[in-house]
């Protein structure tokens, strides 16, 4: 149980995916520019994430390593993403559309955000068991959105702010990220 | 359905592609990592190594090394996740005494100039000659003999708690040998 | 354009990271050394300019439904070779790279260049760009990780270059925030030599 607390605080913040481990870089400059839009990319990102890591996991130890075809697995798990994205949104299209409305524009961009796969991958890698592969995926996603919230956050009042002319746009975000970066250092000493 | 078609033969040859690329590199990469854990003991132990055996149980991998001058000696490779950044593996070295001699950290991913310095001599040299009973294994910072490196608490920790679990392994797995020096 | 400008185009003046700015996952990612730099460069490469070859040999025959899906696996394909050949012949980069080597697949500039670029351009053109927008993506590496390795580490290259006795690393630079204020400053400062002329 232990090892579970571990990876979910570990998840969300010590090994923070965006601002420790650089994945999902795309979303979080391109879409967090307001709290709503990064509310609801957050929430498609923890939907794919969780899925196809448990996904991933599962074709991982009961097709490639029983018939040891492990170099197939980055061939095979971002095929699984990419279906799985197109799939996602087709059933959320069907179901619910005020759920579309809400998520419909950030489902294709998850495919190419790499924290996707790279969960997936590391949960692998990591050797994890399925709930520890579980709370890994959870939390990281959780630990995006905290990301992309904070970020959003913070662009609106940049908005306002008087930034020299070579720093507006993707370079003042970097610096914000920076920042962020070193408070989310200040996390690591929390696990054991 | 041309969709399909064109699909299955681009995944076929990629798939035979990959097939290929794997035949062929799988005699150098297990070439490559038995060199680098030959090279990883030598650094570990004084003498030249002549031949080592090795022998897995529970995960944990245990090296009967020989040098070329009848020496023999005992080493140990383990894996521990309690790091800043994901795995860690070491390969533990043991003296005469079932001691540490020495230790090598085989793979780890924290952060480079920081949590990497657990495998500089600096930081390695304190447990050099420590087992279970002259040496209190947690961090200074937890009331240990751990010299933990600055701003790396977590790092150190993870490597002290792996040496602590190889040193209890090593006494289980050779009673005879390191009796006297288990903890009661 | 000619061939000349098709392969320089992706170095300076449409460097993939600095100018289109894609890609920042590995560029972070690896460059706390000058070493893990280039060797993810030449990896990047060798991806791009592969798969940029055998996008423009078949992408007259692939349908526009399945486009997409059959580039991801042509490029994950070049990845795993790329991955197990690192495995076999630089034992030290893959432990050093780990996990983002295989995330090469979902850099942007690749799928960005075989759907911008080589889908629609003969084999040629399609290789020297790729080996440009390589060599950019390469560059921009290197100078990031020239920065943060000289700063966090006192070296360049492994060398040690600071000769100051007593010089103490400014490990920032080593650490991931380093990381993000390094790009963002490169970022502006193209951005506002640009504006200057």
């Amino acid at each position: 149980m232990n090892d579970i607390l571990a990876i979910i605080i570990g998840g969300i913040f010590v090994n923070n995916v965006i601002f420790i481990k650089f994945m999902g870089l795309c979303p979080y400059i391109g879409v967090a520019k307001r709290i709503d839009t990064a509310v609801g990319m957050s929430l498609g990102v923890l939907f794919v994430i969780t899925l196809a890591s448990t996904i991933t996991f599962f074709i991982n130890y009961a097709v490639l390593v029983p018939f040891n075809i492990e170099f197939m697995r980055t061939v095979t798990f971002i095929l699984v993403i990419a279906a799985l994205v197109q799939m996602v949104e087709l059933v959320v299209r069907k179901l619910s559309s005020t759920l579309y409305n809400a998520l419909g524009i950030y489902l294709p961009l998850i495919t190419t955000n790499c924290a996707v796969l790279g969960v997936a991958l590391l949960a692998i890698k990591n050797d994890y068991n399925f709930w520890q592969m579980l709370a890994y995926a959870v939390s990281s996603s959780l630990g995006f959105g905290l990301a992309l919230i904070i970020f959003a956050g913070i662009r609106t009042k940049l908005d306002s702010a008087d930034i020299p002319l070579p720093f507006r746009g993707v370079p003042i975000a970097l610096i914000v990220a920076s920042i962020l970066a070193m408070a989310f250092m200040g996390f690591s000493n929390m696990v054991k | 359905m041309r969709g399909v078609i064109v699909m299955t033969i681009i995944g076929i040859i990629a798939a035979l592609t990959m097939a290929v690329a794997n035949n062929l590199t799988q005699g150098p990469i297990a070439a490559a990592k038995g060199r680098t854990k030959y090279e990883a003991l030598q650094e570990i132990f004084p003498f030249k190594i002549a031949s080592v055996k090795d022998s897995e149980s529970n995960g944990v991998v245990f090296f009967e090394v020989s040098g070329t001058k009848g020496e023999s000696a005992s080493a140990l490779e383990l894996g521990t996740t309690q790091g800043y950044a994901g795995l860690i593996e070491v390969l533990i070295g043991f003296d005469a005494d079932c001691n540490i001699l020495d230790y090598k950290v085989v793979t780890h991913s924290e952060t480079p100039g920081l949590g990497d310095k657990i495998t500089q001599d600096d930081f390695r040299a304190q447990f050099r000659g420590k087992g279970l009973k002259n040496f209190d294994w947690r961090v200074n910072k937890d009331g240990g003999d751990v010299d933990a490196v600055t701003a790396a608490t977590i790092s150190s920790r993870a490597i002290s708690g792996a040496l602590e679990r190889g040193l209890k392994l090593f006494a289980e797995k050779y009673p005879n040998k390191c009796a006297g020096s288990k903890k009661e | 354009m000619t061939l000349w400008q098709e392969f320089s185009k992706g170095i300076v003046r449409e460097n993939p990271v600095l100018k289109i700015l894609l890609g920042f996952c590995p560029t972070l990612a690896v460059t706390t050394l000058v070493i893990n730099a280039l060797g993810m460069g030449a990896a990047t490469t060798f991806v791009l300019v592969s798969s940029n070859l055998a996008i423009a040999l078949v992408a007259r025959f692939i349908p526009e439904n399945v486009r997409i899906p059959c580039y991801i696996v042509i490029i994950a394909t070049f990845v795993t070779v790329v991955e197990l050949l690192i495995q076999a012949f630089s034992p030290a980069l893959n432990a050093a790279l780990g996990i983002y080597i295989p995330l090469i697949v979902v850099n942007c500039i690749i799928l960005g260049r075989a759907e911008a670029f080589a889908s629609k351009n003969p084999v040629l053109p399609s290789i020297l760009d790729g080996l440009g927008m390589g060599l950019g993506f390469t560059f921009a590496l290197v100078i990031l990780a020239s920065i943060r390795e000289i700063f966090g580490n006192g070296t360049w290259l492994g060398f040690n270059v600071i000769g100051i006795e007593g010089f103490s690393p400014i490990l920032f630079f080593a650490l991931p925030p380093g990381a993000f204020l390094g790009l963002g400053l490169l970022i502006a400062l193209v951005s506002a030599y640009q504006r200057k002329r």
